[in-house]
């Protein structure tokens, strides 16, 4: 049975159609069923899943290929790739770089980020504003950006499409997501219990979907690469966070507060 | 584990037309803009989190708005604003707004119904928004502690949690919920959940959930992540394991959070706004009704705000294609 709907398959053919530019490359990592698993290595969740999407997205439009490589039998090109682990998809044009990647199977919601990473890679331009693509430019340290995500979550798209875009801009970042609940490991090691999740090199960590100015600053912060500017408006977003995240005199405050003033409140409109 | 539900494919891309007005919030003040700025017609776009959240969503019955003359239920009235916005073009989603993008033109409205852009927003988020205030809440956000079900369920397969709130928003969130989790602990410090009748009714018929009432949550625990909680029951206290806490309490804030710094506020945590205009610091976003702090907090004097916002929206969209033309 297919993956896709039939008239999710129309949709997409008719969005191919009109705003598909240069070819785009479907690079997928799956993982062959075997007879006997270790407890360190796991069988692939949705490896099988992930090739019969990735098949049925390359059936709708000549410009998508996909390319399917098995992770042990060629190790070598998956090292190449970086790909450590299984389903693993890449989004390339073709360039050599092999930047914007999905670890896990882009289902759910996130199917829809694969789509718009397909039509910006093949257009060769992301909507990044000129001041967060003036920001992530001059990058030149290595930045490798872990978006986690779970498919039900509806902020994690945005999410990974602008690391993915940071990405396009500059090869020096690497931006992936990660399908937190098939990689358990992964996320009890980043402390992942809320999403999105976002790891930047293994330094620095926010939580939420912000706005790509503000996950522009993290990127540098994690770099070391924020000038006097950009210090002041990253401790200004600092200081904002924390106190939209509740007052330090919380002690003070008990919740039951809340619910007395709201009662309050029904009372003046019930003149 | 993964729910089954979640391999489905879903496709939502944003619209690649812009709005010419996203509003942000369903209650007297949002509609109201919806229905002058569809009536304009503006495309208009409402976001709304829930048609039974907020001041008026949650009133019993009110007897003063103009033009109603007999007792009415907050939520029927909303009703018929929306009706009314929507008969004139206005488009209605239910849908939760985390984030804006207000660097961005068109402006980008991140919600738990995809991304919007619009060239005008009009903020009418109303002031019962929660501030962390249970001990522990703050400190184990992220980290058991969640405002977003539908992301962070996943993460409690087969554990204990809790849901803490009895609205019609609380109750929609705890099927999504009981489909991974083993128990669910509804607590809620009132007689009788104040949900509507129908919300209560698809609750209670989940088998995994096991009913707080007249019970308040007086500490969150855990240091590294969430592992219990404490609750109070007439007069005593107990202890409660949990992995995770889901928070939906309803508070006297006004609702900002999803800004993130990105518009002026008030001292007070109020947006702040042009008194003639109800434009912010940022040009072409609006805000108006109960997030810019009244001193009456009426329904009518909220809807009124909302429609002087829609025709400052209005007129700000003609001066600048105007300002196009001109310069062209």
């Amino acid at each position: 049975m297919a993956l896709l709907s039939e008239r999710d398959r129309r949709k997409l053919e008719e969005i191919f159609r009109s705003r598909l530019v240069n070819p785009v490359k479907l690079v997928l990592f799956t993982q062959e069923q075997r007879l006997v698993w270790t407890p360190w290595s796991q069988p692939c969740q949705f490896c099988k899943e992930a090739e019969q999407m990735v098949q049925e997205l390359a059936q709708i439009s000549p410009l998508i290929d996909a390319e399917i490589h098995d992770i042990d039998r060629e190790s070598d090109l998956a090292e190449q790739y970086g790909v450590d682990k299984v389903p693993a998809l890449i989004v390339t044009n073709g360039s050599g770089h092999a930047n914007i990647r999905f670890f896990g199977i882009p289902a759910g919601l996130e199917f829809t980020a694969l789509i718009e990473d397909i039509l910006t890679v093949s257009q060769g331009r992301t909507n990044l504003s000129e001041e967060v693509r003036a920001k992530i430019k001059p990058i030149d340290k290595p930045v490798h950006i872990q978006v986690f995500v779970t498919p039900t979550c509806p902020y994690c798209p945005r999410a990974v499409l602008t690391a993915h875009q940071f990405a396009m801009e500059n090869p020096n970042i690497v931006a992936d997501m990660v399908e937190a609940t098939e990689f358990p490991e992964l996320a009890e090691r980043y402390h992942v219990f809320a999403v999105p999740k976002v790891v930047i090199n293994d330094v620095v960590s926010f939580e939420g979907a912000l706005p790509e100015h503000i996950f522009a600053l993290y990127v540098l912060k994690a770099v070391d690469q924020l000038d006097s500017e950009g210090k002041k408006e990253f401790d200004a977003v600092e200081r904002q966070l924390k106190a939209a995240m509740g007052d330090e005199d919380w002690e003070h405050e008990h919740h039951s507060h809340d619910e007395f003033e709201n009662e309050h409140h029904f009372h003046r409109y019930e003149h | 584990m993964l729910a089954p539900a979640t391999l489905e494919l879903r496709l939502d891309l944003p619209e690649e037309e812009p709005y010419d007005v996203i509003i942000i919030g369903g209650g007297p003040a949002g509609l109201s803009a919806a229905i002058y700025a569809a009536r304009a017609k503006l495309k208009t776009l409402v976001l709304d989190k829930h048609p039974k959240a907020g001041a008026l969503g949650m009133t019993s019955k009110i007897e003063n708005y103009p033009g109603i003359p007999y007792p009415v239920i907050g939520a029927e009235l909303l009703d018929i604003l929306r009706k009314q916005a929507t008969q004139f073009g206005a488009e209605y989603i239910q849908a939760q707004v985390t984030s804006v993008d207000l660097h961005k033109d068109p402006k980008e409205v991140i919600s738990s119904a995809g991304t919007f852009y619009g060239r005008t927003l009009i903020i009418a988020t109303g002031a019962m928004g929660h501030k962390p205030s249970i001990p522990g809440e703050a400190k184990l956000i992220g980290r058991g502690v969640s405002y977003c079900a539908v992301c962070d369920a996943p993460f409690f397969v087969g554990k204990d949690v809790a849901v803490i709130g009895d609205s019609d928003e609380a109750l929609d969130e705890l099927e999504f919920v009981s489909r991974f989790v083993k128990t669910i602990y509804l607590v809620s410090p009132h007689r009788e959940p104040k949900a509507s009748a129908e919300s209560v009714e698809r609750a209670k018929k989940l088998a995994n959930v096991v009913w707080l009432m007249k019970t308040r949550v007086v500490a969150i625990e855990g240091d590294e992540q969430v592992t219990g909680i404490v609750i109070e029951r007439e007069g005593k206290q107990e202890k409660l394991p949990v992995a995770g806490v889901f928070v939906y309490l309803i508070g006297t804030q006004p609702v900002t959070d999803f800004l993130n710094g990105q518009v002026e506020l008030t001292p007070q945590g109020c947006i702040k706004v042009n008194p003639e205009t109800k434009m912010t610091n940022v040009p072409g976003v609006f805000a108006v009704g109960d997030v810019t702090c009244k001193e009456i907090r009426q329904a009518v004097i909220a809807a009124a705000e909302g429609a002087i916002a829609a025709l400052e929206a209005d007129k700000f969209l003609r001066k600048r294609v105007k300002a196009h033309s001109d310069w062209a």
